[in-house]
């Protein structure tokens, strides 16, 4: 999200040689082009495959996308998520695209699915019974949701009696919660700021200046703003 | 007596409101002000117990994991009031309660920094899956084992749904091979098919019990594929390019 222009500027003069202007801006149409018609976030090699460019020319056609659509009052950004690129509406225009398109309610996962899914994210890969230990509850039926949802996936049995299961989470997982890979995730140290942080700040319901760094941070206010309008569950 | 002190001291909060036993611990924890490492055990106790007494009285359901927690806690208590054996180990009850409890609260805040995140990012909205105007046959998705189960489970519940209970008594063989060579020869004709209309040809339970077997045989060797347009859309069988023919079948499995 904002971390674009960090992590293009960073990427892009490490590739040698230097992509010229003139192949950036050929290729620059057609990256836009592949990326409009994905839903999914799509891979600089799967861009640099097809487009038969080098990494550094895709680098810097998406790296200008992405600051085009910044600087240009533009109702959509360019993402970069799970090790990908996709283009999505700005988090402001929530309430106006729910009325349109009549979506009222959106599925929210339960506190018993996000506990579980943290488990699973920190802990990969981990199996039902270690869950349930550290949860102190059945988690079967939670853990049959999160893979209905396909945030999480079987990898493979655990080599001990009964050869449990062990899952992990999934790509869909990432990009739900916004990472470009698990080491993304906010630290354990982090959290625990974050829970500091909240008993402080305890009173307020805004969620700003407690969403830390994983949250994105541009986008904050506006967000929050909409959240507070939003039904807890 | 009890209840009044427990509506005096205890905000009304429903046992479902919790995520489990630990999540209601530290919620008392929290509201007496008092550290995960230094738990009044007897206080602590008491408003637990005093939890599940007004949950009774209500009613509800508890489930059987906050009984066991009500069990720990008294038996932790019953043990500090007790000296310790001479030679006894050095950790008390109460700190793997604490180490424990501590260990949840970490994932706990987790997934409220993940319940946060998910409510942002739930504003952004992506481009919605496109099929490409051309090609019909569209963009494929890879099917799970679980994917296969559940379809499985719909065919199933039509067969029970179409054959209601009835007088059987011929008891009847069905063998994988067999009906991979059937669904081999379905591909051979039709190259692609939904996996429910293979279903559907069966007669008996045991019958689409092996010929869901079947499926499974022929993905694992690679000659068929499972995949849907789209989530939870129809799931169809396909044949890959792998050469494997009826004789095959016959070769392999005796």
């Amino acid at each position: 999200m904002e971390e674009i222009k960090e992590s293009v500027a960073e990427g892009a003069p490490a590739e040698e040689p230097r992509p010229r202007e003139s192949s950036v801006r050929k290729i620059r149409p057609a990256v836009e082009a592949l990326l409009f018609s994905s839903s999914r976030p799509v891979r600089e090699t799967e861009l640099s495959e097809v487009l038969e460019a080098t990494p550094g020319a895709v680098a810097a056609a998406l790296a200008s996308l992405a600051e085009e659509a910044e600087a240009s009052a533009r109702g959509i950004r360019l993402e970069n998520v799970a090790g990908g690129w996709r283009y999505v509406t700005r988090p402001e225009f929530d309430s106006l695209l729910r009325r349109f398109h009549e979506v009222t309610e959106r599925s929210r996962l339960s506190l018993a699915a996000l506990e579980t899914l943290a488990i699973i994210a920190y802990r990969q890969p981990i199996t039902l019974p270690e869950i349930q230990e550290i949860r102190g509850v059945n988690s079967s039926s939670v853990l049959t949701t999160l893979l209905e949802k396909k945030l999480v996936t079987t990898a493979g049995r655990k080599p001990v009696v009964g050869t449990p299961f062990l899952y992990r989470t999934t790509r869909d997982f990432l990009v739900r919660f916004g990472l470009n890979e698990l080491d993304d995730l906010p630290k354990p140290e982090e959290l625990d700021e974050d829970l500091a942080a909240t008993i402080e700040g305890e009173g307020e319901t805004s969620s700003t200046g407690t969403t830390g760094e994983s949250s994105p941070a541009s986008a904050e206010s506006d967000a929050a703003a909409e959240e507070a309008d939003e039904e807890e569950p | 007596m009890t209840d009044e002190t427990a509506e005096r001291t205890l905000p009304p909060i429903a046992i479902s409101a919790f995520a489990g036993p630990f999540d209601l611990l530290l919620h008392l924890i929290r509201v007496n002000q008092v550290s995960i490492t230094d738990i009044p055990i007897a206080e602590i106790t008491e408003q637990y117990t005093a939890y599940l007494d007004t949950m009774r009285e209500l009613d509800l359901d508890i489930a059987s994991e906050y009984v066991a927690m009500a069990a720990e806690l008294i038996y932790i208590k019953s043990r500090m009031l007790l000296p310790r054996p001479p030679g006894a180990p050095e950790e008390s009850p109460l700190e793997d309660l604490a180490r424990r409890l501590a260990e949840y609260e970490r994932y706990k805040n987790a997934a409220e920094t993940f319940h946060e995140v998910d409510a942002l990012r739930a504003g952004l909205w992506p481009r919605p899956p496109t099929t490409p105007p051309p090609s019909p046959d569209g963009e494929t998705l890879e099917v799970s084992l679980f994917d296969l189960i559940g379809a499985f489970r719909q065919a199933t519940e039509r067969y029970r749904l179409a054959h209601p209970a009835a007088l059987e008594i011929r008891h009847q063989r069905f063998s994988v091979r067999e009906k991979m060579e059937q669904l081999l020869a379905r591909l051979d004709e039709k190259r692609t098919l939904p996996l429910l209309d293979f279903f559907g040809e069966m007669q008996f339970r045991a019958e689409a019990v092996t010929a869901f077997l079947a499926v499974l045989e022929l993905i694992r060797l690679g000659v068929a594929r499972a995949f849907q347009r789209e989530a939870f859309g129809e799931i169809h069988v396909t044949r890959t390019d792998v050469p494997f023919t009826v004789v095959d079948v016959r070769d392999t499995y005796r």
